[in-house]
C-alpha cells in the first residue's frame, strides 16, 4: 500500500442534502492532485446512475451530467453494486463502459485494493 | 502512525462528532500522532464561534480548540463548505464584504486541495459522519 489510492463510496441518493455531491467534489479534488481515485456506487447511491434526470425541475445541477464529465478528470474506475441496482429495478439501465458490476463476493477484494476508503 | 480525521457530521450529531472528538483524544494519548482534522460539509459547523451551546452540553468548538492547542493539531474547515454555510473567517468576510466573521480563531479555512495533501502526508484517515 505504498501508493495512495482512494475509493469514494457513494451511498446517498442524488439531490439529497448534497451528500453525493460532496463525495464527487472530493473525488475531483483528489484527481486534480493526481491521486488515483475510484468510485463505488452502493445502496441508494445507485440512483445517481439512473438516466434521464430532470434536475432543473427541482432547481438542482444534474448529477447525471457531473458523472458524465468525470472521465475528463481521469475518474474512470467505477464500480456498481449489482444487488443494489437489482433491488431498485435498475438492473436494466445502461452503465458506461468504464463501470464494472460488483457483488458480495468481489467487494472485499475491491475494498482491500485501496489505501483509503471514504463513504458519502 | 500519523492520523488525520475527516468529520462531515454537524456538532449535534452524537453518531459522528462525539466519537470524532473521543477518537482524537485517544490518538493524542497514544504513541500515535494526530496531524489534521478536516471538517467537510455540515462538519464545518464545528468551527462556528457563534453557536450557543446549552449549559449541559459541551462546547465542541472550544473542545477542539483546546485539543489542537495542546497537541499542535491543524483544524481545517473546507472553505467551500464553510462559506456556503456562513462560517467565515475574517479574511473571507472582508473579501466578500460580509458584515461579520463567524469562524472560531482556532480553525483555518482551506480548500479541498489541503484534504488531498492530508491524504498524501498521513498514514491513516478516519472518517466520521458517513451515511446512516
Amino acid at each position: 500500500m505504498s501508493e495512495t489510492s482512494v475509493l469514494v463510496i457513494l451511498r446517498s441518493p442524488p439531490y439529497h442534502a448534497g451528500r453525493s455531491k460532496s463525495g464527487l467534489d472530493l473525488a475531483m479534488a483528489f484527481a486534480a492532485f493526481d491521486i488515483p481515485v475510484a468510485l463505488l456506487f452502493m445502496g441508494d447511491g445507485v440512483w445517481q446512475l439512473s438516466p434521464g434526470q430532470a434536475a432543473s425541475e427541482i432547481g438542482a445541477k444534474s448529477v447525471e451530467k457531473t458523472l458524465a464529465s468525470l472521465p475528463l478528470y481521469d475518474i474512470e474506475q467505477w464500480y456498481v453494486d449489482a444487488a443494489a441496482l437489482a433491488a431498485r429495478g435498475l438492473d436494466g439501465i445502461a452503465l458506461p463502459e468504464h463501470a464494472s458490476r460488483v457483488d458480495d463476493e468481489t467487494l472485499p477484494t475491491l475494498l482491500g485494493r485501496f489505501s483509503q476508503v471514504l463513504v458519502f | 502512525m500519523r492520523f488525520s480525521l475527516l468529520v462531515s457530521s454537524p456538532p449535534a450529531d452524537s453518531y459522528g462528532s462525539d466519537p470524532a472528538l473521543q477518537f482524537a483524544r485517544a490518538v493524542v494519548r497514544s504513541e500515535h500522532e494526530l496531524h489534521r482534522v478536516f471538517f467537510y460539509g455540515d462538519g464545518v459547523f464545528h468551527g462556528s464561534a457563534l453557536a450557543v451551546v446549552p449549559r449541559d452540553r459541551p462546547d465542541t468548538a472550544e473542545q477542539w480548540a483546546a485539543l489542537a492547542a495542546e497537541h499542535q493539531v491543524d483544524l481545517v474547515l473546507c472553505s467551500a463548505s464553510a462559506t456556503r454555510r456562513g462560517v467565515l473567517d475574517r479574511d473571507e468576510a472582508e473579501r466578500r464584504a460580509h458584515p461579520a466573521a463567524s469562524a472560531h480563531a482556532a480553525f483555518a479555512l482551506s480548500g479541498l486541495g489541503q484534504l488531498a495533501d492530508t491524504y498524501l502526508l498521513g498514514d491513516r484517515i478516519v472518517t466520521f459522519g458517513g451515511t446512516r
